[in-house]
């Protein structure tokens, strides 16, 4: 829970500087190679100066996940490489408030660097709600493609001061949890399953038979314990660390939506940069996008050997039938004023076509 | 450790000479975080944002809630009926007025979440009947002071929902946390009660016994006062809803029984309503200052120093115990609420740091700070009692003083048992 | 003069006495309609989308007022135990400076809100409100420091014309506003 970064040792890190990437002076350190431990080790031997520039860098998640693992990842990379120019502390649990406020912070200049849920960004560039709906997309890539190809989405959020070096985090896809099996669409019918305040979790409830009930995530647990509602949905890792199995035992990996993690800077604090540490920066989120990608599916493979362990089931789910509940969900949202773009859903399934085709199964 | 500013004495240094010279609090931590980010250079668009985003957390519902719950249970004036119930169980047995006015508290307990509204409410009728009935009225001023600290134990609790706030953890398991010490330091002050009576020679005649048609009245008569408790302590074990609403559905409760009994009138309504917002708005302004001045805390490194400092003791039993003597130490100056703001990031860490569960932590402090209400020099929930009673506060302390016992005891069980705070929330599956 | 000013005084006074009310009434409100809410949930099973962002809405701006009005009164907590042990003058002094700590801090907030309110103006509305977050965030905070603000300018003159000291200090019977 402490600004992570420290260096209470004497001598500097010892790093070579050998194979550099073209285009980078010299004087700085190539850690491409160094892991997540080496980076912790080498990173609290950097010495900082009176001029060190101090970058706080956001988290809503608690230590030890892997999203925060990997923010503090990034922190002791970047520490490592500029050696001392930057100091990146690292506030997880919230500590620099919540995801809405750290959102405010950095366009008040109040801090630099956060890691979020792409989705989250919303707010900012109404065409990430796509990204949210149930079975818009069918796999994490084609999301991808469609995030590349809608430049309104990029054009919103540099509007907004935001720029990012990495959003291609992959999170584990979300499913659907419940006291009782979920087979098919027609038996969320009557079920309370819990959404937060956000009108696309509402509308994808609505179309798959449930009643939604809003609840604060920090009582996610509480309500589905005492039964305030039946079950919900959230990324599957969520659903083994924040022990929503214990009350709903029912999990169906129907995959209704891909999230992404996303690191990015506030822009005025980007903009003072010179080029060549920018680009230093971005591929420090290409090296912690592919640790992050590496170690998430291991860890989903790990906690649901676990979870059987721990007597939940696994229901075998028929996926086409709750595609079939919200076939006609994108055609009603982009008539609503959720998306930015006209005719948004339309466009997507032309792009997720275009994808196919380009990378056929 | 890098990232120590030595500026920061000069912002707590400020902070403390202006609260020392009542400006308020708010204020103070305000200007001192007004340095801070003049220091550094950083927009005050933090003021607005800060204060704006405390209000608007979800869980904050519950006080205005709890708050009007309190103010207008004392209004209508059902909480006497409490303790004339009790009276007539208790009233024979030796101390059993004594007795009966601690058992009245953690039942009014179960319904406000505030002391100083036990204290000045029930604390009136309570006084007035031991003093009647031939009791040592400083001791009774005693019992009702020090009694009235069960009020933020016992859920609903203030305290509990600002905790939760600070620390991002359940409310709901706030409050299943706080069942049990609460039950425990009314049990100790109980037993207090008896050894004090038996080697200090206090006056406390027993009074007549009461037919069994007397008491079966006068709890028919209390079962409405006592519907409150029983609906949130349902609500509370079942989760019929979420803190929130709990404090909403005892506020609902409370207008309709009024209106049920016929002691509903639009002149009470609206002084329950305007005491509301005054607690509300000082409660709400305190807590968005208190961000402000966390974010200087937070940022500036302090919680690290400081949770470092106290852990190069490597003793963890001597820690807590430094800990609490500098909580109580500051709950005999400052609210409680003022204390959990400014020090949440730091006890938050500590708590990290001990391996102890934020829930805990939170219960700890809570209780902490509580017993400050009865410590001079200012001993609010005492000063309250003479005040509505007449009674005088200087002869009134010898007795309070004496129920640090009882109420240390259930400090030190909080503080190295977690099974005390943590049973009840792992029963019912809010803790894991 | 004096007599303006203490007419200027009886009138925010009223004002004051009509917003705490109003913000009670609304506090009322938004118990009543979470209540609603819980029913419809419980017993038919249909929570009513939106009530959960209109409660929120409504206690922001209930916060905001209250934060106001209770400045008015001079309900804010503070500590009393020194300076109430101080002579007249020292007393005087301090009141002084509480005014213009209050008034820089309440100056601040003017722009700090309004530069809040723009950047959420364009933000759209969420949770099921036909109004954007704005109304409901960085509105409360601007009205509120600009109540806060009138209510400052008018009791730092006051104090300096009335010399009275229930104009900035409360009642001194009470012991404080402290809420345990
Ligand atoms: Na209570
Ligand atoms: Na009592």
């Amino acid at each position: 829970k402490n600004p992570s970064s420290s260096a209470s040792g004497t001598s500097p890190g010892a790093i070579s500087s050998s194979s550099q990437p073209t285009g980078i002076s010299s004087s700085i350190v190539d850690v491409s190679s160094l892991s997540v431990e080496e980076a912790s080790k080498q990173a609290a031997n950097v010495q900082y100066g009176a001029d060190t520039k101090v970058v706080r860098f956001g988290n809503a998640g608690a230590l030890g996940e892997t999203g925060p693992t990997a923010c503090q990842y990034y922190c002791d990379l970047a520490n490592i490489a500029f050696n001392g120019k930057y100091r990146f502390d690292f506030y997880p649990s919230e500590q620099l408030g919540n995801e809405t406020t750290m959102l405010e912070n950095m366009q008040m200049g109040l801090q630099e660097v956060m890691m979020t849920t792409l989705s989250t960004m919303a707010t900012y560039s109404p065409d990430l709600n796509i990204l949210d709906m149930a079975f818009c997309f069918n796999s994490s890539e084609q999301a991808q493609y469609y995030i590349a190809q809608n430049e309104q989405i990029w054009k919103d959020l540099d509007d907004a001061g935001y720029v990012f070096v990495a959003y291609n985090l992959q999170r584990n896809p979300r499913m659907l949890f419940c006291t009782w099996p979920l087979e098919n669409a027609s038996d969320m019918k009557g079920m309370k399953y819990r959404i937060p305040n956000l009108p696309i979790f509402e509308a994808n409830a609505r179309a798959m038979g449930a009643t939604p009930v809003v609840t604060a995530y920090s009582e996610y647990t509480f309500a589905l314990m005492q039964g305030i509602v039946d079950g919900g949905d959230s990324a599957k890792d969520a659903y083994y660390s924040a022990g929503f199995y214990e009350s709903a035992p029912y999990a169906s990996e129907v995959d209704f939506a891909y999230p992404f993690e996303s690191i990015f800077f506030a822009k005025s604090f980007w903009d003072t940069l010179p080029a060549e540490d920018q680009e230093v920066f971005k591929s420090l989120g290409s090296q912690v996008e592919k640790y992050y990608n590496d170690t998430i599916k291991d860890e989903w493979a790990e906690m649901k050997t676990e979870l059987i362990d721990k007597g939940v089931t696994f229901v075998d789910c028929d996926r086409q039938s709750f595609i079939d509940a919200t076939s006609q969900l994108g055609y009603e949202l982009q008539e609503t004023d959720l998306f930015k773009t006209e005719k948004l859903y339309e466009k997507v399934l032309a792009w997720n076509a275009e994808f196919e085709k380009a990378n056929p199964a | 450790m890098t990232s120590f500013d030595p500026m920061i004495l000069l912002y707590f240094g400020t902070f403390v000479v202006l609260i020392l010279l009542q400006i308020p609090i708010s204020y103070a931590m305000l200007f001192a975080s007004l340095e801070y980010l003049v220091v550094n250079h950083e927009s005050f668009i933090i003021f607005a944002q800060k204060t704006a985003n405390s209000f608007a957390d979800f869980n904050m519902l519950a006080l205005p809630a709890f708050l009007f719950v309190g103010c207008f249970m004392n209004e209508v004036g059902l909480t006497d009926r409490l303790f004339l119930m009790l009276e007539c169980w208790l009233g024979h047995l030796p101390g059993g007025l004594a007795h009966a006015n601690v058992l009245a508290s953690m039942l009014f307990a179960g319904m406000s979440g505030s002391a100083l509204a036990d204290a000045g409410g029930l604390g009136t009728i309570e006084v007035k009947a031991m003093s009647e009935a031939g009791y040592d009225k400083n001791f009774s001023i005693a019992v009702t002071a020090a009694s009235a600290g069960i009020g933020p134990i016992i859920p609903p609790s203030i305290n509990f929902v600002i905790w939760a706030f600070l620390s991002q953890t359940s409310t709901m398991a706030m409050f299943e946390a706080g069942y049990l010490p609460g039950a425990i330091m009314g049990i100790c002050m109980m037993v207090w009660i008896v050894i004090a009576m038996k080697t200090q020679n206090i006056k406390c005649p027993k009074s007549r016994r009461y037919t069994w048609r007397e008491r079966f009245f006068a709890t028919w008569k209390s079962l409405p006062a006592l519907g409150g408790p029983i609906i949130l302590i349902a609500g509370i074990t079942t989760g019929v809803f979420t803190p929130a609403e709990c404090g909403t559905v005892a506020a609902m409760y409370c207008v309709l029984l009024a209106i049920a009994i016929r002691r509903f009138n639009w002149a009470m309504f609206s002084k329950a309503l305007r005491a509301t917002i005054a607690s509300t708005g000082m409660v709400m302004c305190l807590c968005a200052s208190g961000m402000v001045f966390n974010w200087l805390i937070v940022t500036s490194g302090i919680t690290t120093v400081v949770t470092n400092a106290l852990m190069a003791l490597n003793n963890r039993i001597l820690i807590l115990l430094l800990l609490n003597c500098l909580l109580l130490f500051m709950g005999c100056f400052i609210g409680a609420m003022q204390i959990e703001i400014m020090m949440a990031p730091i006890l938050m860490n500590l708590a990290t740091a001990l391996g102890m569960s934020y829930i805990q932590m939170g219960v700890m402090v809570v209780l902490n700070i509580t017993i400050g209400i009865i410590t001079p020099p200012f001993a609010p929930a005492l000063f309250v009692t003479c005040k509505a009673t007449g009674g005088n506060f200087e002869s009134a302390l010898k007795y309070t003083i004496q129920f640090l016992i009882p109420l240390f005891i259930t400090l030190m069980l909080v503080a190295y048992v977690p099974q005390v705070t943590e049973f009840l929330p792992r029963l019912l599956g809010t803790l894991k | 003069m004096k007599a303006g000013i203490r007419k200027i005084g009886a009138i925010l006074d009223c004002f004051n006495n009509a917003l705490e009310l109003l913000a009670g009434l609304s506090a009322f409100v938004m118990m009543a309609m979470l209540c609603f809410q819980v029913m419809m949930r419980y017993v038919f099973s249909n929570p009513i989308y939106g009530i959960d962002e209109a409660v929120i809405a409504i206690m922001v701006w209930v916060c905001a007022v209250g934060w106001a009005t209770v400045y008015w009164q001079n309900g804010h907590a503070i500590l009393e135990f020194i300076v109430k042990r101080m002579s007249q003058n020292a007393r005087r002094v301090i009141f002084h400076l509480t005014n213009a700590i209050v008034l820089l801090i309440s100056v601040l907030f003017v722009p700090a809100s309004c530069k809040l309110f723009k950047m959420q103006e364009h933000l759209r509305p969420i949770g099921g409100l036909p109004f954007g977050k704005a109304y409901y965030y960085a509105l409360p905070v601007v009205v509120m420091s600009i109540i806060v603000l009138i209510y400052c300018v008018y009791k730092t003159i006051a104090y300096i014309v009335l010399d009275d000291e229930s104009i900035v200090a409360p009642d001194a019977r009470e012991e404080g506003n402290i809420l345990d």
